[in-house]
């Protein structure tokens, strides 16, 4: 009910703000964000598109060699489905099923088969492994969208897949 | 340049806020330094969200020019010559891209369809999907607010939207987006709180 600091005629017209313009403020971006809320992944979204572009100036980029015709991104479930890309000299292949939690579960195998850094790029966050001795490594649980799997090797040049919806 | 990216009195200046943070976002990113730039990206999503959707963008489209514009914004940081102007660069780029993807989608609909709206007056603010009068506020202070708002003139509510959304933007930033000069900004800003707060002045209980 208190109106007593509101609507004075002295109100400095380019000057700091003071608690009452504060307030103000605060509330027409709550209604802002009501009447018109940013999209709740848009903020991963695009920090996972600035990754994306970081990632490509680092690592070379892997082709795509192999898709299965199931591997179109099934909408309803998660697809078994196994899809293989290359760069010079390494190949990846990676297998999709759906994990126990209802989630994704990666096999992969890279060749030449050595120690592998790996790396799983999504909005949101990344999920890292290393692959044994074999080139194999298992993502267990990762939840399903859009990713993008990095691989390094020592100091040599990584390789990093096109996105795949998972 | 002082390295100290969270001091106040570094090499940014004595200016905080959005403005500053976004300069030292380049700065950092130049200097191979991601955290600053995803912090913005955090903070100055909002802001540009609202650059792209008052210009008339629909919300799937909106996303996508916001995403572009941050995908730009690192491409271009090596270059960016002024670093204290990113915030400027960033609602520019926002505003110019949001201008094409409405520009596009007018010619896809003069091709398919009858246009609709055309010229209408709140087009500037208006979002096409959801007419501000019908916003659903948490609260019954917060439905004032918004219809006080409304009563303002178009270049209040352009440079109050853009104050709101964004913790002390510099001036330039408000100029680009809003079309007047720099000097107009500060001046501007004042008088179009006072008016509000005036109007509210007149409602009850909205400052409690």
């Amino acid at each position: 009910m208190s109106t007593d600091d509101l609507g004075h005629d002295d109100h400095p017209a380019d000057g700091v703000l003071d608690d009452a313009d504060l307030r103000v403020l605060a509330g027409l971006r709550r209604v802002l964000d009501a009447a018109d809320p940013v999209p709740d992944d848009l903020v991963e979204r695009s920090l996972f598109a600035l990754s994306l572009e970081a990632l490509h100036t680092q690592v070379m980029e892997l082709q795509l060699l192999e898709v299965p015709e199931l591997a179109v991104r099934g909408e309803a479930t998660v697809e078994a489905r196994t899809i293989t890309f290359t760069a010079e000299p390494v190949t990846v292949m990676i297998s999709l099923s759906v994990s126990p939690s209802g989630g994704v579960r990666v096999d992969g195998w890279a060749a030449p088969a050595t120690r592998y850094e790996v790396e799983l790029l999504r909005p949101g966050g990344s999920v890292r492994t290393e692959s044994d001795d074999d080139g194999s490594f298992v993502l267990a649980d990762v939840p399903p969208g859009p990713a993008s799997l990095v691989l390094r090797h020592g100091s040599g040049t990584g390789v990093s897949t096109p996105v795949i919806e998972l | 340049m002082n390295r100290t990216a969270g001091s106040t009195a570094d090499g940014v200046g004595e200016r905080t806020g959005l403005a500053a943070r976004a300069a030292a976002a380049v700065v950092a990113f130049r200097d191979g330094r991601t955290g600053p730039l995803e912090d913005l990206v955090r903070e100055a999503t909002p802001l540009l969200w609202n650059v792209v959707r008052s210009q008339g963008v629909e919300r799937d489209e909106a996303a996508d020019v916001v995403q572009g514009v941050w995908l730009a914004f690192v491409r271009s940081a090596p270059t960016i010559r002024e670093a204290d102007a990113a915030l400027k660069w960033l609602v520019v780029s926002a505003r110019r891209a949001a201008w094409q993807a409405v520009a596009h989608r007018r010619g896809d609909a003069r091709r398919t369809t009858t246009l609709e709206d055309e010229g209408a007056p709140y087009g500037q603010l208006r979002s096409p999907d959801r007419p501000p009068d019908e916003v659903v506020a948490a609260d019954e202070r917060d439905r004032r607010l918004w219809r006080r708002f409304l009563l303002l003139p178009e270049r209040c509510q352009q440079v109050l939207r853009f104050v709101a959304m964004a913790d002390r933007p510099d001036y330039r930033a408000i100029a680009e987006v809003t079309g007047m000069q720099v000097t107009a900004v500060g001046v501007t800003r004042g008088r179009c709180l006072a008016k509000l707060r005036a109007l509210l002045a007149t409602e009850e209980g909205w400052d409690a």
